[in-house]
């Protein structure tokens, strides 16, 4: 089964997993949006990688999951000129990817993969939210102001808000 | 910079206006702050001004510094005296708000002009002199900036700024992008907080800062508000500051953001008061979308990057989004009631008090360059101790001095930084580079060639500002041999030990035939080209330039010279060091101490020492030994080891070691014994000298003009060991002499060898040359 994934160029995004019977995730580098979730019990279980770069897919690259235990395991990548992929250990698990651009990467997790997961909401607003919060407060202060140079309302305080 | 002290009460009479006013503003920078002040010193010029320190609530201890910076400059700086710092006037600020501070600093100053630098910024000499030249020039003139060094003090962080009434900022390099720019009626020129000054009477007129700027955009708002007004503002490319950009509360000494409210609320105000009068309600918003946008792609960059964790990026957005919806609301009330800027607002925050007036003057100072290339590290060499000395000593002296090295791995980035010292340290590298470049080097191979071509071009490229009179190279590697060659600036050539001196005792160098030739061969020519083109040499004994005329076959006495011994800082706490001693060894009965100090070489006289105590301890019981050094080659590092291994209850071998440890076994030390081979000069005695410890050693090279025999010390015959060990044995049996020659060591050391004494010699020569103005050549 293949996955397919966004990835942002610039940005750290990482896949934990824990084995045997455990899932796999896709997530950005804030670790906070879930953009992949895989469930799998793979005992001998392979990950599959393989990134897309100008609109061509790779050669695919493999590595091992873990036989057994509950301890979590990671991999983080970062697309700049190359994807890189690291082990929990922080060495290298992997050939580097030669991918030039930000694109998209494929997934295959072998066995029982199953199961995508939802988005995790954050605390703080993402940039399209927060752009939405900032219009409707311009627009309310002014529409406020229209009233007060109206006469409907009385001025506001100017240390209000301080 | 001269100083008049009128802070105990003499107010500023009229024929000495106070020309301009520096006003620091500082928040928990008891890191960096006494260095700016200590910069301020050098200032050049012709004029008075005065240092205005306006102190956020710190608690960090800026606030104890202040005061006794303050008490100190007050009660003990005799009128004339060479000023190391200038008088300052302190001013509280009880909140942590940077335009209020600028504020009371406005409110108070008494100057006509008002400069602004950080408290972690340090400006060139020349900075105010040329900034108030221009001002007092051109009466239209209401504002100039200058070039800001970024914290290498070798790049630039900021040259010509503009700014749109959005808050858009533009980093430009050429003076006609602000010209083209400032065309436009919605962009102005952007002078940096870190080095701006206002003339102070239009900077009043337009009520001085906004204070709801707590940080950020302070001063941009005041630049738009002065373009709005039609005031004038330029940038003075040669008036620089070196920003160092210090950690603060508000952010991290990697420029990580640790609290980016008032950033936001200042952004997000900024771009609705100015902004959207001039551009519209949909470029605001635009505007403060993007702001946001780019934060949270950058914060996920330092998050990815490790700088910061999920917590601090969670809670630096949500503070960027607080500060902007803050921002907005204060930028909207502004607009609807924007009678906020009036002088009042200054009004509030007068303290009447009377200047503190200090003179910039200068023009007795001298302007020194030297050259050496590890005086930056712990672990120098003798010429880098002797440099930072004399940079150490002349800066005290009020002199304007650069000491200019390489110090290798250990501090890889070429840098230059303001010491707390004094002077100016700069770390060049990258000497590769300089191959391709032809300069004469008076015929130096390419390896030593190169670090003395980069510091001839970093000569050039500073002295448009540092103006250096004179240039003071060490004879080893010849460091200075380009600018000698140069005959830009006079040089002076300080005679240390030379190539040609320690060739007997490096076989190796002649057993290589291609390095001989094309190595040695070629820097002793070299050094020899120095020695008949400097104008003056250098010399801490008349030894040296007897055994250099000797070795190379010239008569340095018919040459200028002159002959400064080297000296040395005096230890802390010099009173009752041989009381101390002899108390010690009553109450303990502890053996006397025999302490040796030096590399563990040849030339140090290793392979006689060892024999000599091995006898000793043989014959007295009541003796131990420290020896302090590191190793150099095994053969005299098996002979201490022996010795170790044979008395391991009264020999210790300490290895290198810091000052601090050297410091504490001086202090319990009898007698030194370094009998040297060959010393140009003998530092280690007058270390010795100084914890009033007599010498025993060889009477080689500057030895005997260091140590007196029979007098604070006993000299014997180079190589004579029997003579060695009987010299010893006297000073171990016979506390009388002992006593007496430690007295006098002490009493050589302050009346031959202090480094006051150096640096006045010093002083002098330097002087000389400067006034003779002949570069050689």
């Amino acid at each position: 089964m293949l996955q397919d994934a966004v990835i942002v160029r610039g940005v750290v995004n990482r896949i934990e997993f824990t084995g045997p019977n455990g899932f796999l995730r896709l997530m950005d580098a804030d670790a906070r949006h879930l953009l992949l979730h895989l469930r799998f019990s793979a005992p001998e279980g392979m990950l599959f990688l393989n990134t897309q770069s100008d609109g061509a897919w790779g050669r695919p690259e493999q590595m091992p999951l873990p036989e057994q235990g509950t301890d979590r395991n990671w991999v983080a990548f970062k697309l700049e000129d190359k994807l890189e992929l690291w082990n929990s250990a922080g060495a290298f698990e992997f050939e580097r990817f030669s991918a030039e651009a930000a694109g998209q990467v494929r997934y295959c997790v072998m066995k029982n993969a199953v199961n995508p997961g939802d988005t995790l909401k954050l605390s703080v607003p993402r940039p399209e939210e927060m752009a939405a919060q900032i219009t409707a407060q311009v627009a309310m202060r002014r529409l406020d102001a229209l009233e007060r140079q109206l006469g409907h309302v009385a001025p506001a305080d100017p240390a209000a808000g301080t | 910079m001269s100083k008049r002290k009128t802070g105990a009460g003499t107010a500023t009479t009229p024929d000495t206006p106070c020309m301009a006013t520096i006003a620091i503003c500082t928040y928990n920078r008891l890191r960096t702050l006494p260095r700016t002040l200590r910069s301020l010193a050098l200032l050049r010029g012709d004029f008075d001004f005065e240092v205005l320190v306006v102190n956020g609530p710190s608690t960090d201890g800026t606030t104890e510094f202040l005061a006794e910076f303050l008490a100190e400059y007050l009660a003990d700086a005799p009128d004339g005296a060479p000023a190391t710092a200038p008088g300052i006037r302190v001013l509280q600020n009880p909140e942590v708000n940077l335009a209020v501070s600028r504020n009371i600093a406005i409110a108070n100053a008494a100057g006509r002009y008002i400069s602004f630098i950080d408290d972690d910024a340090i400006p060139e000499p020349d900075w105010l002199e040329r900034i108030v030249t221009r001002m007092e020039a051109e009466p239209d003139l209401s504002a100039v900036g200058g070039f800001i060094r970024d914290a290498d003090g070798i790049r630039y962080q900021a040259r010509y700024v503009t700014c749109d009434a959005l808050g858009r900022t533009y980093f430009g390099d050429d003076p006609d992008y602000v010209a083209l720019l400032s065309g436009d009626v919605h962009t102005f020129p952007s002078l940096t907080g870190t080095n701006v000054t206002f003339r102070a009477a239009d900077l009043r007129r337009i009520g001085g800062f906004d204070e709801v700027y707590a940080y950020f955009y302070d001063e941009t708002d005041v630049n738009k508000r002065m373009d709005d007004a039609g005031m004038r503002a330029v940038v003075l490319p040669d008036a620089e500051i070196h920003h160092k950009y210090a950690p603060s509360h508000l952010r991290t000494e990697t420029k990580v953001a640790t609290n980016m409210y008032p950033i936001a609320r200042s952004t997000a105000y900024f771009a609705v008061r100015h902004g959207a009068p001039a551009f519209g309600w949909e470029a605001v918003i635009e505007r403060l979308q993007g702001f946001y946008t780019n934060e949270y792609r950058w914060k996920l960059d330092t998050l990815s990057a490790g700088h910061i964790d999920r917590e601090v990026f969670l809670q630096l957005m949500d503070q960027n989004r607080r500060g902007l919806q803050d921002g907005i609301d204060l930028g909207m009330d502004a607009l609807e009631t924007p009678a906020a800027e009036t002088p009042a607002r200054l009004e509030r925050h007068a303290q009447p008090a009377p200047p503190v007036l200090n003179r910039a003057t200068g023009t007795d100072r001298l302007r020194l360059c030297m050259f050496s290339q590890d005086h930056g590290f712990a672990q120098q060499g003798g010429i880098g101790r002797w440099s930072n000395l004399v940079a150490g000593g002349l800066a005290a002296r009020g002199h304007e001095v650069t000491l200019m090295g390489h110090l290798g791995q250990q501090r890889p980035r070429e840098f230059c930084d303001f010491t707390e010292q004094g002077y100016w340290s700069h770390n060049l590298g990258q000497f590769d580079r300089m191959a391709a470049q032809e300069r004469d080097c008076l015929g130096l191979p390419g390896s030593v060639a190169n670090p003395s071509k980069r510091y001839l071009a970093e000569v050039e490229r500073i002295q448009p500002r540092r103006q250096f009179q004179v240039a003071s190279s060490p004879i080893w590697d010849v460091e200075g041999a380009a600018l000698i060659a140069s005959g830009l600036v006079p040089t002076v050539l300080s005679l240390h030990t030379c190539t040609g001196l320690i060739l007997p005792s490096k076989p190796e160098w002649r057993a290589n035939e291609d390095y001989y030739r094309n190595h040695v061969l070629r820097v002793m020519n070299a050094e020899i080209k120095a020695l008949k083109r400097s104008p003056m040499l250098l010399a801490n004994s008349e030894a040296i330039l007897r055994d250099i005329s000797a070795v190379y076959g010239l008569d340095l006495f018919e040459r200028p010279h002159a002959v400064v011994p080297h000296g040395l800082a005096d230890i802390e706490a010099p009173e009752g060091l041989l009381e101390a001693r002899a108390a010690d060894r009553a109450e303990t009965g502890a053996p006397l101490r025999i302490l040796y100090l030096g590399r563990l070489e040849t030339r140090k006289g290793i392979a006689h020492l060892v024999p000599v105590l091995h006898r000793l301890l043989e014959a007295r019981d009541d003796v131990a030994v420290d020896l302090i050094g590191a190793k150099v080659d095994d053969d005299n590092f098996k002979l201490v080891e022996d010795l170790c291994a044979r008395f391991p209850e009264r020999v210790i071998w300490h290895g290198f070691l810091g000052d601090a440890e050297i410091d504490a076994l001086m202090r319990q030390a009898d007698i030194f014994v370094a009998p040297s081979l060959y010393e140009s000069f003998g530092l280690i005695y007058v270390e010795a000298a100084r914890y009033a410890i007599p010498s025993v050693g060889f009477a080689a090279g500057g030895v005997p003009e260091v140590v007196e025999d029979g007098t604070d010390g006993l000299l014997v015959t180079p190589g004579d060991e029997a003579a060695l060990l009987s010299a010893l044995l006297r000073l171990v049996e016979d506390d009388a002499l002992r006593l007496t020659m430690s007295l006098a060591a002490r009493d050589n050391f302050e009346k031959k060898f202090h480094v006051d004494l150096m640096a006045e010699r010093l002083e002098q020569v330097y002087r000389n040359v400067s006034e003779l103005g002949y570069a050689g050549g």
